[in-house]
């Protein structure tokens, strides 16, 4: 029996669900779960002994919290075959916002076209910033070392909202070519720099994603979405997806480290 | 006995209490505006190094500054400006001659085409009229062009959108296409190209050719926006390196002086076009030299802080800070203002290879 421990945040959320649909395909594989709210998530550290447990200024009632989720405040990644740290962030909305000004290469009579010496010096700095923000230099060369796992890019559902978070997906809608094309760019420059320190980056299967950068609505969480329809400028819930979803990241998961493609 | 013509002048008209007394640049009458610049105005920029500051000024103090291409939302400065954004009104870098100046807008709007579009970098390309805006260059020729076509579109919309155009005056020197005259930006071989003396030649522009390049200039300008006035200034950054065969220092001399007669005789005969005097404050005896980084060059933050403070003062801008004497002044803390100068690339070349104008 190989081992898997999925941690992280709320995203785990839809990967245990999403085992428990799928599990049967990899009969060889036992699959456990670790999550907290953002908050806490954020003050949670990984340590040298492999150890996910929190630092000191994780309050009592925030592990009760953990507790109460996980019936442990901390787990440890010794012992495991995979690991998968869920759930990262990695700016997405930063591709984006180039695709908002302009376009990656000349298109007749279009938009600005940005060089490309730009749009690798823009990303690499939006890659910095999310290295920075992973405290890559940190995580414990393992075994395992975690899989990072992005979290999901927001739901195309978000462009029905008003608020600013997700002005780049609804001022790129009409410039689908340009978003998918700088989200891969970008996906693929994080994924290089992180591979540079020795970390494996992923993010969700772009197939889950509509034609212009957002995760298709099919895969949003059931209770996601604006929320409050009354209040349009609301931030809503966009970002947690369902079942089917986080089976579709075990899949890729699995399939990329060598599990098989399931039963 | 008649009176003497000093008399009654006011005290700015005399050394003792226009300089040696004065409390502040600012205060000290030094520069009396032509014509009003309000928050309401529309602003285009263009010139030197020097001319950033002047754009980021007059932003600052609230006035409408013109960037018809913005840089998009979330990147920072550095990596816009390594690029050419927020720079300038346009994404044309900088523009150190009144002849390369004139150049451009003949090309928006009266069908200029410009010899060597197109400079190698490499096994890729750049503008050669503005290379330091893609620094690792473009795919292919066909890609420069269709970047330029684009930013010329938006280089007249910003310019024939602004109620005033300010240019800062930076250079002389420059080198020029021999059969065509195109005037380059750059020297070729510093940011792609390659220098051949078959086809380029360096030229040092004298006070009449500065003067009928800007009037050219203007001229063009006002036949799209003939509302438009312009603000004048000239760098007070000396000279990186020369290709004139004087010293450096000697040429820096003469192209600063080329330039500021020439401004005095655009000003003199147009009343559309007023003179700033960023040249006067930055290199005053009264600053002892103190504006000037250690490299006696870069202009300090004190030097930038300290113009831009008498050019808000005298238009009402924003809150004009007194910025006493230089003498008054604790010694500098250091950190340059940061600009983009791609001519510092010929700080490369300072060893003795190849050929560049230097500049401000």
């Amino acid at each position: 029996m190989r081992r898997v421990r999925v941690f992280g945040n709320s995203h785990v959320l839809a990967w245990r669900e999403g085992w428990a649909q799928v599990a049967a395909q990899w009969p060889d594989v036992a699959m456990t779960f670790f999550a907290l709210p953002d908050k806490v998530h954020s003050r949670y550290l990984l340590r040298g002994s492999l150890d996910f447990a929190p630092r000191r200024t994780v309050t009592p009632e925030e592990r009760a919290r953990a507790v109460a989720i996980n019936g442990c405040e901390a787990v440890t990644l010794a012992g495991h075959d995979l690991a998968v740290w869920v759930g990262l962030p990695w700016q997405p909305e930063a591709a984006l916002a180039l695709a908002q000004a302009g376009d990656p290469y000349p298109l007749a009579g279009a938009r600005p076209a940005l060089g490309p010496g730009f749009v690798a010096a823009a990303l690499d700095e939006a890659a910095d910033a999310v290295l920075a923000a992973w405290k890559a230099e940190t995580i414990p060369a393992g075994p395992p070392r975690p899989v990072l796992f992005g979290r999901p890019v927001y739901a195309a559902t978000c462009r029905g909202s008003g608020h600013a978070l997700y002005a780049p997906w609804r001022d790129t809608q009409a410039h689908g070519a340009a978003a998918m094309a700088l989200l891969a760019a970008h996906r693929d420059r994080l994924s290089a720099r992180a591979a540079a320190l020795g970390l494996d980056f992923a993010v969700q299967p772009f197939d889950t994603l509509d034609d212009a950068g957002a995760t298709q609505a099919d895969w949003l969480a059931e209770g996601g979405g604006m929320v409050d329809p009354a209040d349009s400028a609301a931030r809503g819930d966009h970002s947690h997806m369902n079942a089917g979803f986080g089976a579709r990241c075990i899949a890729a998961v699995l399939g990329r480290a060598g599990f098989g493609a399931g039963a | 006995m008649a009176r003497s013509p000093y008399h009654g002048l006011e005290r700015r008209a005399f050394w003792r209490t226009g300089v040696e007394a004065r409390e502040s640049f600012a205060s000290s009458g030094l520069f009396r505006p032509r014509f009003p610049i309000t928050p309401e105005m529309r602003v285009a920029t263009a010139g030197s190094c020097f001319a950033q500051h002047v754009g980021r000024a007059l932003r600052a103090a609230g006035v409408a500054v013109i960037d018809a291409e913005p840089a998009p939302a979330g990147v920072s400065d550095k990596v816009a400006k390594d690029h050419g954004y927020r720079l300038f009104s346009a994404r044309h870098g900088n523009i150190y001659t009144p002849a390369h100046l004139a150049q451009l807008a003949r090309e928006v709007w009266d069908g200029f085409k410009p010899a060597e579009p197109v400079w190698p970098l490499g096994a890729r390309f750049v503008d050669a009229q503005r290379p330091s805006v893609e620094p690792l260059g473009l795919a292919s020729e066909e890609e420069v062009r269709w970047h330029r076509a684009r930013h010329l579109a938006q280089v007249a919309r910003a310019w024939a959108g602004a109620d005033l155009f300010v240019f800062t005056f930076g250079l002389t020197e420059a080198f020029v296409h021999r059969d065509s005259g195109t005037v380059f930006p750059m020297a070729p071989g510093v940011l792609g190209g390659e220098y051949d003396p078959a086809r380029h030649v360096f030229h040092n522009f004298g006070v009449a050719e500065t003067v009928a390049a800007f009037r050219d200039f203007a001229a063009l300008l006002r036949a799209a926006n003939p509302a438009v006035r312009f603000l004048v200034t000239v760098s007070p950054v000396p000279l990186a390196a020369t290709a004139s065969g004087a010293h450096v220092e000697v040429a820096t001399v003469r192209s600063k002086a080329v330039l500021r007669a020439a401004c005095d005789e655009i000003v003199a005969e147009d009343d559309g076009v007023d003179y700033f005097p960023s040249y006067e404050i930055v290199t005053s005896a009264s600053a002892r030299g103190r504006f000037f980084a250690p490299n006696l060059r870069d202009v300090t933050d004190e030097g930038v802080a300290t113009v831009m403070a008498v050019l808000r003062a005298a238009y009402g801008l924003g809150d004009a800070v007194a910025v006493p004497e230089a003498a008054a002044l604790p010694p500098a803390a250091g950190g340059l203002e940061e600009t983009r100068c791609e001519e510092m690339l010929l700080a490369r070349f300072a060893a003795g290879a190849g050929p560049g104008a230097g500049g401000s």
